[in-house]
């Protein structure tokens, strides 16, 4: 045709340089696959400010990165980079950073390495699950977080195996059965830590499986091969068997561990926090006097062979108020205001350093502070609403609940606060050590509660009809709790339910909510200084990385159990739902 | 990709805000679409799904310019349940933002003032999602909304016309499925004028014969229904019809000039947009590609008959491959013209015929501009239907020798013509072996994407492509709810002239019929395109995955924003609550994300490619 109209060959040569200028600066094609460096323990007990490198970033479990180039001052001009859908299914992913990779564990065993600058694909895993996971499990698609040492990205699968891929082209590595998915089916909605070495991670454990399937495994991770487990229901002749009283070692169950362990390398101990046994009324199980050991405890396992340290119970819990969240673990001094903290140790010396593991383990929304070398109670203190625990004898740490709400028969219906679907949930606080607070998304829930073999959740004997807690018409809260004190120095609060939140050097909490809102608050006052409506519950981890110096973050949307129930109290907030993963940078 | 630029816009167009952005709403006083005579020519609104009625894909706004596009960022984002090609662009009404989608067509109203929370969300009961997936040709789309009065309008894929309140989300009434079992199904945008809301009717590759239907806005009760094919009554034509052209001004032009009853199954689906001119209340629209591709079946067998200048004399096949203009209150046809006489190469007509005023020999014509699919550019008078400048080919086309503007007929390249039998073609050829063709532009030279034209450059902005393409038609049978092409492969295609790239951007100058800049794409990418008055053009690239603005002067890229998707949807823009202008656009992506090998360039697509579905809004930062 008339080609002579427009075109002459020297414009067209020129405007093919042009053109190549043009491909090449919207794919800035990131580090390549000889340039990865592996990466050590050493950098994951002290990663790059840069990098991610786990699910709260460090194994303290804080949830804090340094980069301050994102400031309260500039936050205001955050924009969106990229995007990019992920695989469809419950979506609760953290990414990991490294090196301008985030690695994305997407639903069904889905890994992605992603270009960090430009949300481009390099390699995506995608796992060949069994056809009939879903005959023997309730949580097939969560995939939580994953782990990064030397080349390999580790993971557990929906199948319950703990697999290993090529962090340079997505290829599987090794991969270990854990348990069997048809005789001891477990949920394997988290990932792994990398302690010395030593892949360790936890479960649910569904109670067909029997106490067997409740462990915490230790792998290799260079290897995969199994260096120890450790189950977390006592059997006969084992230090707490008696705590079951009477169940046979076979019927005890479902005590699973279904969040992310923190670790402290130099005193080589592993902290993992369990979940409420099966059924949960103790009346069901032999009793209310006995404690049924270890649910709702937070345990400190020997690093090098998975045996118990020392353990504390923070609940008998007889309302599936489980406490397997994150354990933060700080040096601070420890001088709690008694105006502020309900439950104080007397031995406490005000003023003095200790080694604590703190934070908001389970779902009551207590706070609770113990020496992390001995296991020593040292002080806590309820934040949302709650009637579950009356008392906590500070001398001893002995958790008294309150008999009022303590089922004693079939067809009895009491208010219980928190509900089970959390004050406090799977959505992770962080830590900041620039104003040692932490701060946690938190929830103003309760439920008409009916202990019941009928209806409702016949794994837990109970139905319930959650409600917005008494006196407040507000969901969603940020809780600033000083790790010093216990203060909360203040609360950010709406009708959406709040979800996990990331504190960073530059002085921000960024975090989302159900209703597809993202947002930057201020570290000191909790004022909202930027926000973003994503359009769909934001469901996943937010973090932050740099690459090249320019600082990003990073937040993924979708669906979740923890947040469609806190939605449903909410009901004139209807966001739309999708899977996608957003990142964030200064222009 | 590479952008050729052609010298500046000389000879510019010199085009008119028309009288249709004018006081045009006074003749319609009394009308339903009063509100819309006005909202349409209402720079913060964005009413119907190519901006105005005149299918421009246009926003006056200013406040984003080349200049500070750099500073565009996203305000809000809104995921899309639906995972499926999204075509249809979102609406903006006041404060609120309605968006359909493809089937099985939810539709929701979006807060502006609250970054877009779902204000209601209407979801359509279809009776047989499955059946009617598997009847529609060609990709189960949707491609928009109308709103009139408080009201909205849409199709959902088994031909339901749909009237919602555009406050609550309430149906106020509907009409029953079209006949989706044998394929007739509705996946075009309905238009609101006057008191008629206007939906066409898809199917035309498997056997459903073309038509257009007007419900009253208010009731639901059907105003009228005229075919596109068939008997004078059928089809509206009466002492109404003044077509432009000899071969039209006869008795039943839509059907004489088919073989026996062929028009029955010819058919001329109406699946693309509407356009309107209040002031001559006429409704224009083009029909889709002639049926079955195999012209025996719709001629004397084995027999073409062209004039000396290979313009088709028996047998064109009015009214599919057609523009037509109807009488926008009574449905009456006023004139018609056969774009592609008796197509046998796809070439559906379906994009929007672009209203313009142009100045054309001193003097000013109402004209309707188009890119057509057969890789020609028409300028018609849009009261009469004559052709005002010689068509000209702005992609390549070896089957067309150009226009008669004597006669108006498309001339063909005899060679081109498709035979089923050997002896019939050499009848005409001598020497051929065999009965496959091959052509340029294969089955488009464009699509449906809607083109955007700029008033500050006169020019019309298009997605192209330069595709040939080979076939043999054959022998079949008809049936209802199969395709009904009857053709095969013709082997390997001959290579495009431009074969080195698939697809273009161009800019067309109406009025000197030339191509005044155009961008190569060397991987396909062929979305719509959406101009501004801040001298922009927003077009998403499924080459790179990256929705793109363009300086809309000189072709240059000035912004880009990755999303990883494709891009099957326009850009709108409208003025927020606040005052600011905004850019929105639904990007979307059936792929999964495929498997990348490692020894894959860091651009190639794999890399980028994202499935998913989004609503993207963006504003400058404040």
């Amino acid at each position: 045709m008339r080609a002579s109209r427009s075109t002459t060959s020297r414009i067209g040569l020129a405007a093919l340089l042009c053109g190549v200028l043009v491909a090449a600066s919207e794919t800035p094609g990131r580090a390549q696959d000889a340039d990865f460096v592996p990466v050590t323990d050493a950098m994951l007990q002290d990663p790059d400010p840069a990098d991610w490198l786990m699910w709260r970033r460090t194994l303290d479990g804080w949830g804090y990165s340094p980069l301050d180039s994102i400031t309260r001052e500039n936050v205001g001009d955050l924009r969106m980079v990229w995007t990019r859908a992920m695989q469809a299914g419950t979506q609760e992913g953290t990414p990991l950073a490294y090196d301008g990779v985030l690695y994305m564990p997407n639903p069904y065993d889905v890994i992605q390495a992603i270009d960090a600058v430009t949300g481009d694909l390099r390699w995506e895993y995608r796992r060949d699950l069994p056809d009939d996971l879903d005959d023997y499990l309730f949580a097939v698609a969560t995939n939580r977080n994953i782990a990064i040492h030397g080349n390999l990205i580790i993971d557990n699968s929906a199948d319950d195996y703990v697999y290993a891929l090529d962090a340079t082209t997505g290829e599987l590595a090794w991969e270990t059965e854990i348990l069997d998915y048809r005789t001891h089916p477990a949920n394997q909605t988290s990932g792994p830590i990398v302690a010395n070495g030593r892949v360790v991670s936890g479960r649910s454990c569904m109670p067909q499986g029997g106490p067997e399937a409740c462990v915490i495994t230790a792998h290799d991770a260079a290897t995969g091969a199994e260096l120890w487990r450790r189950r977390l229901i006592p059997g006969p002749g084992e230090p707490g068997d008696e705590t079951w009283g009477a169940v046979p070692f076979e019927q005890r169950a479902h005590v699973g561990s279904w969040m992310v362990p923190s670790y402290d390398p130099e005193l080589d101990l592993v902290y993992v926090g369990t979940s409420v046994t099966s059924p949960a009324p103790k009346f069901l199980l032999g009793g209310t006097a006995n404690t049924h050991l270890y649910h709702n405890s937070t345990l400190a396992l020997d690093g090098a062979t998975g045996e118990i340290r020392w353990y504390y119970q923070h609940l008998n819990d007889h309302w599936d108020l489980d406490h397997p969240f994150e354990r933060i673990l700080v040096d601070t001094a420890v001088a709690p205001d008694p105006a502020a903290v309900s439950w104080i140790n007397p031995r406490i010396v005000p003023g003095e350093v200790r080694r604590v593991l703190t934070g908001i383990p389970g779902k009551t929304g207590v706070v609770y502070t113990l020496d992390r070398e001995t296991g020593e109670f040292l002080r806590a203190t309820p934040t949302v609403t709650q009637n579950v625990i009356s008392d906590i004898d500070g001398a001893t740490g002995e958790v008294s609940e309150n008999a009022e709400v303590v089922f004693s028969s079939l067809g009895q219906e009491v208010l219980a606060c928190p509900t089970w679907i959390g004050g406090k949930d799977r959505e992770a606080g962080a830590y900041s050590p620039l104003t040692n607070t932490m701060y946690f998304p938190l929830r103003n829930v309760c439920a008409r509660m009916l202990a019941t073999r009928e209806g409702g959740l016949a794994i837990y004997a109970l139905a319930v009809r959650n409600q917005i807690a008494p006196g407040t018409d507000q969901v969603g809260t940020v809780q600033a709790i000083s790790a010093e004190t216990g203060e909360i120095t203040w609360v950010y609060e709406q009708r959406a339910v709040t979800t996990s939140l990331v504190a960073t050097g530059g002085g921000l909490v960024f975090g989302g909510d159900g209703s597809g809102r993202f947002r930057a608050l201020d570290h000191e006052t909790g004022e909202v200084l930027w926000e973003i409506n994503l359009g769909s519950p934001v469901t996943g981890f937010p973090i932050t990385y740099a690459v090249d110096g320019r600082q990003y973050v990073a937040i993924s949307t979708g669906t979740a159990a923890t947040v469609s129930g806190h939605m449903l109290l909410t009901p004139e907030l209807r966001p739309s739902v999708g899977n996608n993963l957003f990142v964030f940078g200064l222009p | 990709m590479r952008r050729h630029r052609c010298g500046s816009a000389g000879g510019r167009a010199t085009a008119f805000l028309l009288l249709l952005l004018g006081g045009a709403g006074i003749a319609h006083a009394q009308e339903a679409d009063a509100d819309l005579v006005s909202l349409q020519a209402d720079p913060a609104q964005w009413v119907m799904p190519n901006g105005n009625y005149a299918a421009w894909n246009y926003s006056p706004l200013d406040q984003i310019t080349v200049e500070n596009v750099g500073d565009l960022a996203v305000a809000w984002t809104l995921p899309l349940p639906i995972l499926d090609s999204h075509q249809a662009a979102p609406l903006v009404v006041g404060d609120t933002m309605y968006i359909v989608t493809p089937k099985p067509n939810h539709v929701y109203a979006l807060d502006l003032a609250r970054d877009g929370v779902i204000r209601w969300e209407f979801r359509a009961e279809l009776e047989d999602l499955e059946l009617v997936t598997e009847r529609a040709c060609c990709g189960a789309q949707t491609r928009g909304l109308a709103y009139a009065g408080g009201k909205l309008f849409f199709n959902t894929l088994d031909g339901q016309a749909v009237a919602l309140d555009a406050a609550t989300g309430e149906m106020l009434w509907r009409d029953d499925p079209t006949d989706y079992p044998v394929s007739e199904v509705r996946t075009g945008a309905p238009l609101v004028a006057g008191r008629n809301v206007i939906f066409g009717v898809s199917g035309g590759d498997r056997g459903v014969r073309g038509h257009v239907t007007a419900y009253d806005v208010d009731t639901g009760e059907v105003r009228w229904r005229y075919h596109n094919l068939g008997p004078d009554e059928d089809v509206g034509i009466g002492p109404r019809f003044r077509p432009f052209y000899a071969d039209d001004r006869i008795p039943n032009p839509a059907l004489d000039s088919w073989f026996g009853d062929s028009w029955r199954l010819g058919g001329g689906a109406v699946w693309g947009w509407f356009s309107h001119d209040p002031e001559l209340n006429y409704v224009y629209y083009g029909t889709g590609n002639c049926g079955p591709w195999n012209p025996d079946y719709r001629r004397e067998w084995g027999v073409i008959e062209l004039d000396e200048h290979g313009g088709v004399a028996a047998y064109r096949n009015n009214y599919c491959a057609s523009v037509l203009a109807r009488d926008a209150t009574t449905g009456e046809l006023a004139w018609a013209y056969n774009v592609t006489p008796q197509d046998q190469w796809d070439l559906d007509e379906v994009s929007a015929g672009v209203l313009v005023d142009l100045e054309l020999g001193g003097e000013t014509r109402r004209a309707m501009i188009r890119a057509s699919r057969n890789g020609y550019f028409y300028v018609l008078d849009r009261a009469t239907g004559e052709l005002l400048v010689e068509p000209w080919a702005f992609a390549p086309n070896d089957f067309m020798l150009g226009v008669d503007m004597e006669t108006g007929r498309a001339r063909y390249d005899i060679e081109k013509i498709n035979f089923t039998d050997l002896e019939d073609r050499r009848r005409y050829l001598p020497d051929v072996q065999s009965t496959a063709v091959a052509w340029c532009p294969g089955i488009w030279a464009r699509n449906w994407q809607n083109d955007a034209y700029s008033p500050r450059t006169g020019l019309l902005y298009s997605a192209t492509s330069n595709r040939c393409g080979a076939m043999r038609v054959v022998e079949g049978e008809f049936v209802p709810g199969e395709r009904y092409n009857l053709r095969a492969s013709g082997g390997p295609p001959e290579r495009s002239p431009r074969g080195d790239h698939i697809d273009e951007l161009q800019a067309n100058d109406p009025v000197s019929g030339r191509t005044v800049w155009r961008v190569e794409w060397p991987t396909g990418n062929n979305s719509p395109v959406m101009a501004t008055a801040g001298d922009l053009l927003f077009q998403g690239g499924a080459d790179q995955g990256v929705l793109r603005a363009f300086d809309a002067r000189t072709g240059d890229i000035v912004w880009t924003f990755r999303t990883g998707t494709g891009f099957q949807s326009s850009a709108i823009s409208y003025l927020g609550p606040d005052g600011r202008q905004y850019l929105a656009i639904v990007a979307s992506s059936r792929a999964a994300d495929p498997h990348v090998a490692l020894d894959v360039a860091p651009d190639a697509a794999s890399r980028f490619r994202r499935a998913g579905t989004m609503l993207y809004v963006f504003a400058l930062r404040e």
